[in-house]
């Protein structure tokens, strides 16, 4: 038994784990967030092993070799927006024996920011769209707009731009380019958004990011005094949300 | 791929019949007949995922087979009950589904059924069955634990072969552990579990009297008397005493207490022996005649040098002897000869005739024994085991009519005419011979070399005669010391039992007593003849030593020079601020900026480039490097360089 005690407790030695956390973090829902394992010891390998983070538990992991990185990922939910640096995982196993569960925790730091929540306000949203309404046709390729030329199959493009009657006539595949749309920007007012705190506010343009961002549509936001110009793009959106979750924590 | 139940289901069967295995031939026939088909069946079943037995019907028959065997235990009948039960649950859970639960049970009954096996014998394969079961019971509990964590798990063949491998730490480093707590942990005198034991039945070959006649065939049986470790004697040396025999009631010779007489053995050999005995249901203790003193067990002695065990010998034992091989029992002050000169009422005319005419015939005690040698010569006696002389006047028959015997006749026929001639006589029971093991450097003495002689008291010394001697076929007899000798498989089978009773079955509290005492005067010895002893040490100084430098080496060669260098850098950081640990996650260029040390920051941007850019160091960034650890080491300040 003591034997079994001293494996099981080497087991847990000399192992590091590192959060490889989702682009997008929520405040409040559930995220699926990756851990990176890695055994730093030369001789043992070790077995069985599970995280825990935020009450939730990873698949096990049933071997990992000496010097070896292993993937796990949780769903867990954090609460709070803004910037979160420390964090805490358990790491337990029943290896070597079922018959007790050993546990160490780590504690470490690196930083997750934690974009605020975004709670529905179809108010502002149907405020916001109404300002404008038609879409206008940027000069360069899209996926929505008319067929502006036809060009030749580059490798990349998706099989649906493929023109099939045109490329029968042809010796070489053919494929439709087509416009894009660009709609009318849009700026988001933290102050004049609807809510009855400033965090309800936040929550509020968190969503409407999140919706014009879907939409294609350029957003920008102004925080206070500070204005972010607007634009599209997955960048962009989560540039925006970063300084939405760090308003007012600085 | 390969499925965690495979390697388990594997394991499981194996360590069932490895634990119930020992236990086999002590069972009931339905226990006999239950165990192989529950073990050929479950491990079919088990193959083919289809049970025979559901486990609610195996539920219902283990209930059975305990109410049945629990009606039958009684405190005289305990083992037999108990060990069928385990047997009967083990087949049980063989022949039925399992779960995690029922592996463990498994485990558990079929160490059970080898720890209950040692109630019954304790024999060499105990040891080979115990590694193997503690090695099976350790790595199909690992595997166990994958199991339980998830039962269909199935897991590539190296990963498989990985766990293996770790799993045998734990046996390997437990067997080690049990040796050494085999020696060390206290023992009591008596083993706590012999009243479980069953009794003993008697055995054929040496018995505590002589009663000629009783049975119409001696078959000699080969079964182990005891075993000695000594030198090697001549055979005719070999004269292993267990008990005198000193009245004979009409033809039956027995002991009887007798008048204390003061004896010394003058002359002969000192031959110090180790005997092992085997376990008896009685308390003689065999010494090599003529003993001396006898150390190792609790014994009483007679002055006729018979050794008595102060309790019955239920399990092995063993004890130290000295002997004088050669030497003469000689009577310090006068005995009681009339004692030894008693005989029976209803003696033969024809003997009582014998006896008269050696008489008138012999002027002194010697020349009455040889006369009564060469009586014995002329009547051409023979020995044989068979066609015995039969119980209504067997001494009459066997030196008048049938004229064969074995040592019992010949020794009690020549011990009355001893007596009706006037001379103090007495039977001494015991061993002659024994086949000298020179692998073990022991005598095996078997229960077919149990022998009987005469001891005759002749001017105040008890002179030994073995009349089996005179038979005209004496040097054909066992007796002649011409025994088949062992084949070398049958010695060193013979030999392996011998050190296992040596070392484990007669381990005891003595031996532990005497094992700190030798330990402390070696300790003692050690450090007064250091200067002397620790030439002596010089070759496992250099086994050691070597030991060390390969590990560095190994060491050395298996990190790379980065890694050599951040961690005599990460150490000389920590002295020099006074840091007890760094966050193994922690940058370089973070931990310089937290120290803001210039020496720190130069370190982790040669270091930091190098590493990023996943290029060796070149000559002068290392050579930049050493001194930058160098300058961490000494305490200076980078102006001072």
């Amino acid at each position: 038994m003591s034997i079994s005690g001293i494996l099981g407790n080497h087991n847990l030695n000399g192992l590091t784990v590192q959060i490889v956390p989702p682009e997008e973090v929520y405040d409040g829902l559930e995220t699926l967030f990756t851990f990176r394992v890695h055994n730093g010891r030369r001789l043992l390998h070790s077995f069985l092993l599970e995280l825990i983070f935020q009450g939730h538990c990873s698949n096990d992991i049933p071997l990992l070799m000496r010097s070896e990185t292993a993937k796990v990922s949780i769903p867990a939910t954090v609460r709070g927006r803004g910037e979160h640096i420390n964090h805490v995982v358990t790491i337990r196993s029943n290896f070597p024996i079922n018959f007790f569960i050993r546990s160490r925790t780590i504690q470490f730091h690196q930083p997750i920011t934690v974009f605020p929540r975004p709670l529905p306000c179809h108010s502002a949203l149907s405020e916001y769209s109404a300002q404008t309404g038609q879409k206008n046709e940027s000069t360069q390729k899209g996926f929505e707009g008319d067929i502006t030329r036809i060009g030749d199959y580059q490798g990349g493009e998706p099989l649906k731009m493929i023109h099939w009657k045109l490329s029968a006539r042809h010796d070489s595949l053919k494929i439709k380019e087509l416009s894009s749309t660009v709609s009318e920007p849009v700026e988001i007012d933290l102050d004049t958004l609807p809510g009855n705190s400033m965090e309800s506010q936040i929550c509020c343009a968190s969503f409407l990011i999140n919706k014009f961002s879907c939409s294609n549509r350029p957003v920008g936001l102004k925080l206070g005094k500070t204005v972010y110009p607007a634009a599209t793009g997955r960048h962009h959106k989560c540039h925006l949300l970063s300084k939405l979750a760090r308003y007012g924590q600085d | 791929m390969v499925k965690i139940k495979k390697p388990l289901n594997y394991i499981t069967y194996s360590v069932s019949l490895i634990g119930a295995s020992p236990l086999y031939i002590w069972l009931n026939l339905p226990a006999q007949i239950f165990l192989p088909i529950a073990l050929v069946f479950g491990f079919y079943s088990e193959q083919k995922n289809r049970y025979i037995i559901s486990s609610r019907t195996a539920t219902v028959l283990s209930i059975a087979f305990f109410l049945f065997y629990a009606s039958q235990l009684s405190l005289a009948n305990i083992v037999i009950p108990v060990v069928n039960m385990l047997v009967l649950l083990l087949s049980m859970h063989l022949i039925t589904e399992k779960n995690s639960r029922k592996y463990l049970q498994i485990f558990v009954l079929s160490l059970f059924c080898l720890a209950s096996s040692s109630v019954f014998s304790i024999s060499v394969s105990f040891f080979p069955a115990l590694i193997l079961l503690v090695f099976g019971v350790t790595i199909g509990l690992v595997l166990l634990t994958f199991y339980t964590k998830e039962p269909g798990r199935s897991i590539p063949a190296p990963q498989l072969y990985t766990i293996l491998k770790t799993a045998t730490i734990l046996p390997i480093v437990s067997l080690l552990l049990m040796l050494l707590f085999f020696v060390i942990l206290p023992r009591t005198e008596h083993p706590l579990w012999n009243f479980l034991n069953p009794i003993t039945s008697a055995t054929s070959g040496f018995s505590e009297e002589v009663q000629p006649g009783t049975i119409a065939s001696n078959v000699a049986v080969k079964t182990l008397a005891f075993r000695a470790q000594c030198q090697e004697l001549p055979p005719e040396m070999l004269y292993w005493r267990g008990t005198v025999l000193n009245t004979l009631n009409n033809t039956v010779w027995q002991r009887a207490d007798f008048p204390e007489e003061s004896t010394q053995v003058l002359g002969g050999e000192t031959v110090r022996c180790t005997l092992y005995l085997p376990a008896k249901n009685n308390q003689f203790l065999f010494t090599l005649d003529h003993p001396l003193s006898l150390s190792g067990i609790r014994h009483s002695a007679s002055s006729d040098s018979v050794f008595l065990a102060s309790h019955s010998l239920e399990t092995k034992t063993g004890f130290q002897l000295i002997s004088r091989v050669g030497g003469e029992l000689t009577v310090l002050k006068p005995v009681d000869s009339s004692f030894y000169l008693k005989i029976p009422d209803n003696l033969s005319p024809q003997l009582l005739e014998v006896a008269e005419a050696i008489r008138q015939n012999s002027y002194s005690q010697r020349e009455t024994i040889a006369l009564l040698k060469n009586f014995f010569r002329e009547q051409n006696l023979s020995y044989a085991t068979d066609d015995l002389p039969g119980p209504q006047a067997p001494i009459d028959e066997f030196l008048f009519t049938k004229k064969r015997g074995y040592c019992e006749f010949f020794a009690s026929s020549f011990a009355l005419l001893l007596r009706m001639t006037g001379v103090p006589s007495r039977l001494v029971g015991g061993y002659l011979g024994g086949r000298y093991n020179n692998l073990g450097g022991y005598y095996l003495i078997t229960e077919d070399m149990a022998h009987v002689w005469v001891e005759a008291l002749v001017d105040d010394q008890w002179i030994r005669i073995d009349p089996t001697k005179l038979a005209h076929n004496s040097s054909a007899t066992p007796m002649a010391g011409q025994r088949p000798t062992l084949s070398l498989l049958q010695r060193t089978v013979d030999a392996i039992d011998y050190f296992w009773t040596r070392a484990v079955i007669t381990y005891d509290f003595q031996k532990q007593i005497s094992l700190i005492q030798h330990t402390g005067k070696g300790l003692q010895s050690l450090q007064r003849n250091w200067k002397y002893t620790v030439k002596e040490y010089y070759p496992i100084l250099w086994i050691i030593l070597s030991g060390v430098v390969i590990w560095q080496i190994t060491r050395w060669k298996t990190t790379s020079r980065e890694e050599r260098i951040l961690k005599r850098y990460l150490r000389a950081v920590r002295r020099r601020h006074k840091v007890k640990s760094i966050p193994p996650n922690m940058g370089l260029n973070e931990l310089a900026n937290q120290l803001q040390d210039p020496v720190c920051e130069e370190f982790a941007h040669i270091f930091g480039s190098a590493l990023y850019s996943e290029h060796r160091l070149t000559k002068g960034e290392h050579q930049r490097i050493l001194s930058l650890i160098h300058i961490l080491e000494r305490g200076k300040k980078p102006d001072d360089h």
